[in-house]
Parts: structure tokens; sequence; C-alpha cells
């Protein structure tokens, strides 16, 4: 088990203040924040490379934090891969074995896991994206570690790419009985990959939950958008298509684009926009009234543009928020 | 078109020195070469350039990447101090070292001498002079080849367990290599064809150019145009084959 105790920190003009948190052997973290909300440094500072004022990291009951980054059984993959270029393949994944006395893996066994073993005399510059990710993470993996931390790993790769990374990551999770601490920008992501979801907001862990109660508990605006809530809308001008009860504490209503639904009964009556088509799934921007309503559906629906279209949603799916 | 131009302004800068060698006759360099105070003049010029260019090395990597690594800040500052010996006229430089290592002038030269080292009239004094005006050029290779070598790659060694000493060594060096080995050309091109601080600190032991200078002084430039061919040639050679040992980049 991964234990953070009130992990402070500065770096120039920017503080992280009293972080704290556990994750279970073998359970999953996604941190999801803005750009420049600390999401790396906390990483960093988990794996040691960097060091902070204040605080304990233990792992298993151990403190880790004085321990160099190779003694603490923690893995990191950073978002541009850092993949050494003059090395082939086989020479970056046998790279951290250099510098520890216990044994790794076998960089055969690991190679064949994330099916890179054909790769293995290739320089770095003869890869695709997605065989560049998995070479990264078999030298991530290569050392054994109870933690495997992955800075943005999808930020900057196509959607092909994307979608066999996420695979290669679910199978690491299933395969190699270790944890993932993940950061991402993405809410998607971040409900795919991990059992438990931490919020930061300009240096402080605002949220720290099991996924499933971080999504259907947004708290306030800025919450909601952190989450993947794309439909927020002022109360009063929500009331006008779908009234509410009970809002005197709230000023807005926040939607999941998935939690809508295509009814000929529907009370939400609109006209298509726009279509903007994804690999598994499309978004149908919706004109309803004063408000662009935005349904996420799958690719078999036959939507038009310029069409009319009815949409009903269920009441425990309106999210009330507060400002913030 | 544009090859055109690009050749005719090529042959216009090399056409001096490709002239040079009509103006003397193969015994005249046959003389030349098989005089020992030439042969001498040559090993001092070539010996020299090669230890201001080692001793270049040693001063400009770590300069260049702590400069890289905004170690040493303002960068620009410091840059631009780093780089005054090689803006400065030559001869300039040639008295500023005469006034900080000479035991005439200084303390520091005084502390020298007493322990035996003298810049003038010696082969340190010539390397110092080459080192001095040429170092700047190792500085500012040794600073463009780490810059473009990402710190995250340093980073990401270390996070497997490099020291910073070896994540240096296996990861920043390698990749930068091209451009240091370009910086050592560069430093020993200079190094070797350095004239005025040279001639101001060490006239002897007589450098490749010091010779040159000193036989069309004495007798007329015909008499120093096979030693001017010689070391144009040998210059060359040398400069031709690192580059080409180098890679075609360096």
């Amino acid at each position: 088990m991964l234990e953070v105790r009130n992990i402070s920190a500065t770096f120039g003009n920017f503080s992280l203040k009293e972080i704290s948190f556990s994750l279970a052997e073998g359970k999953h973290l996604a941190i999801i924040g803005p750009t420049g909300a600390g999401k790396t440094s906390l990483m960093e500072i988990i794996a040691g490379v960097r060091k902070h004022k204040e605080g304990e990291i233990l792992l298993d009951g151990k403190d880790i934090s004085s321990l160099p980054p190779h003694k603490r059984n923690i893995s990191m993959l950073y978002q541009h891969l850092s993949l050494f270029p003059h090395y082939t393949v086989k020479g970056n994944i046998v790279y951290p074995l250099r510098w520890r006395k216990e044994k790794g893996m076998s960089i055969h066994d690991v190679a064949r896991n994330l099916g890179i073993e054909h790769l293995l005399d290739r320089r770095i510059h003869e890869l695709s994206g997605g065989e560049k990710q998995r070479v990264a993470l078999a030298r991530a993996l290569v050392t054994k570690p109870k933690i495997l931390m992955l800075d943005e790993p999808l930020s900057a790769i196509d959607m092909v790419t994307k979608e066999q990374v996420i695979a290669t990551i679910k199978h690491i999770q299933d395969t190699f009985h270790l944890s993932t601490i993940l950061i991402t920008h993405s809410p998607e992501e971040a409900y795919t990959l991990a059992d438990y979801i931490a919020i930061i907001k300009n240096g402080k862990l605002v949220k720290f939950d099991i996924k499933e109660n971080v999504w259907k508990n947004p708290e306030d605006i800025w919450f909601a958008q952190m989450i993947g809530i794309k439909n927020i809308f002022p109360i009063e001008i929500w009331n006008h298509i779908y009234p509410l009860v009970n809002t005197s504490d709230y000023t807005h209503v926040g939607i999941y684009p998935g939690d809508i639904k295509k009814d000929e009964t529907g009370l939400i009556k609109g006209q298509i926009i726009e279509i903007v088509k994804y690999p598994h799934h499309m978004e149908v921007l919706i004109k309803t009234g004063n408000i662009t309503l935005i349904w996420q559906t799958s690719n078999q629906e036959d939507v038009k543009k310029g069409g009319n279209i009815s949409l009903s949603i269920s009441p425990e799916n309106i999210y009330l928020l507060k400002e913030g | 078109m544009l090859r055109f131009f690009a050749t005719l302004l090529a042959f216009i800068i090399l056409l001096p020195f490709l002239g040079l060698s009509i103006y003397t006759t193969p015994s005249e360099l046959w003389h030349a070469l098989t005089n020992p105070d030439v042969l001498d003049a040559l090993k001092n010029s070539f010996l020299g350039a090669t230890y201001a260019t080692l001793f270049a090395a040693i001063f400009a990597i770590p300069l260049g990447y702590a400069l890289a690594r905004d170690v040493l800040k303002p960068r620009k500052l410091w840059l631009t101090l780093l780089n005054i010996p090689a803006m400065v006229p030559h001869s300039v430089g040639g008295v500023v070292i005469l006034l900080t290592f000479s035991p005439k002038y200084s303390p520091i030269g005084k502390f020298f001498a007493d322990h035996g080292f003298y810049i003038t009239g010696t082969m340190l004094g010539v390397v110092l002079a080459m080192w001095i005006v040429s170092v700047p050029y190792f500085i500012n290779a040794a600073y463009d080849a780490f810059k473009s070598v990402p710190h995250g790659l340093e980073k990401a060694a270390m996070s497997m367990g490099a020291s910073p000493l070896m994540a240096f060594w296996t990861i920043t060096l390698p990749l930068g290599l091209r451009g240091l080995i370009t910086g050592a050309i560069q430093t020993w091109a200079r190094a070797v064809s350095e004239f005025g601080a040279v001639v101001m600190v060490s006239y002897y032991p007589k450098t490749a150019p010091v010779m040159v200078y000193e036989l069309f002084n004495n007798f007329g430039l015909k008499k120093s145009i096979p030693v001017a061919v010689i070391t144009m040639t040998m210059s060359a050679v040398i400069f031709i084959t690192i580059r080409l040992w180098g890679g075609k980049d360096a």
C-alpha cells in the first residue's frame, strides 16, 4: 500500500500543500487537474526525483521519503516517454537494471508480454508511436515495480495509438499485479483506467474518492468541468427547458453528454446543429431554447444535421452545481 | 541559379588559397619541408593547438553544460562575458595574458614562476595564448550541444537510478558528442591559426604563423610562401580528416 502523508513542497512560486492519500495494493489511481496544478510535481516527489519539504511517503509501511528514486520500487513514465535515442530498444529496457543490485524481469519476458520482442534490436527512431509507448512501458516494468506512475501517457498520440496504449495499460494492470498512478487531463481516460480519482487544484488535493463517488458528486462548476460534465447551464435558463425544484443553494446545472437519451416522448425538443464523429461515438450539438446541449451517443444512431430531435434526461442525472 | 551563385561565392573565398600554391615550386616546398626549423614550427603549432583544445574542453564542457541547464545565471550575460576573448583583437588578448601571467606584472605570474611555470618563451605560453582566443568557440558549441539534449532524458535516467554524473555520462554526453566534436574542430582550427596573441606572449618557440610572419618580415613574401603553403595544406588535411571522422554534420 502507498501512503502519502501531508506532503508539502515549494518550487519557485508554486507550492504543493499538505497532500495526503493512500492507495491499496493493486488499485489504480488517476490524478486529474488543470495544467500547472502540481500533478507532475506530486508524481516526481513520490518517485523521488523531486525533493519535498514536509511529509512522508510510505510503501508497504516503510518510509521511502529519503530513498533515492531507484530504491523506491516505483517506476515513472514521463509524458514524452524519454526514450534514449542513442540506445536500441533492448538498451533502453535494460537501462534501469544497470543501476540496481536486485534482479529485474527478464528482458525477453517483459518484451514478449508487451509484444515488442521482435523490436529489441531496433533503434528508437525506427518505431511507431504505439511501439515507443510499449518500449517505454517495458522499461518502466523491467524493474518489477510495485507502483507504475504514468504522466499523461495518452496526451500526445493519435486516436488509433491511444486505443492501443489504453489496451496495453489495462493489460499491464491485469497482468503485472501492481498499482498504477495515472496523470491525465481526460476524465474519460481517468474513468477507464482508474479505481480512484484524485483532483488537484492549485497545489491542493481537493478530492480523493472511488471514481463512482467522484463522478456522481460534482460540487461546483470547476469540479464538473474537470470530470467531463460538458453541459453546464445557469439554473434560470435551464428552468425554461426542464423545470427543477429545490435549487436555492445552487447556481447551475450540469449534465454528462452520455446521460442524455434520445426519446420520442422526451420533453426536450431541439434541432441538431452539428455532429462531431469520433471512432466509437459521436457528439451531437442540439439547439434547444437559448442553450446548446451536447449529446454523446454511439455512431449507430440515425441523426442528421438540421433535423429535429426529442430527448430525455433522468432527474438523477441532472447535477446541481455551486459557483466555483 | 542559386547553385551558380553559391559556387561563385565559394570560389571567391577559396581562390586566393588555391592560388597560393602556384607561387612556389616543388623544390622550394621540399626545401622548406626538410628544414628542421619549419618542422619544429609546424609541430609547435599542431601540438600547441591540440593541447589548447584539450585544455579548452576541460573548461568548456562543464561551463557549456551549466549554461545549458541554467545553473549559471543570467545565461546571456555569462555567454557574452565568456565570448570576450573571441571578440577583442588578439594582440589585446596577448597583452591581457602578459599582464595576468607574467611574473613581471602580476602576483599570479609570480606565483607560477616561483613554481617553475613561465609563459614567456615557453610552449606553455603558446598553449595559453592559443587557449584564451579559442576557448569561447568550444564553450558556445558545448552550450548548443547540451541545450539540444532534452533535460527530460536526464531526469528519466536519474529516476531509473543513474546518479547525476552517470546520467550525464550515459545520456547527455553521447547525445551531445557530435556538437562537442564540432566545437573541438572549431577550437583547434582557431588555435592553430592564432598569431596575434601567440606572438605577443611567446615569440619562441616559434609556431608556423609566427615563422611565416618572420620569413616575410626578414626575407620578403617569396620566402614565406612555401611555409604558408605547407601550413595551409597540413591544416586542411587534418581539418578535413577530423570532420569526416566526426560525421558529415560535425
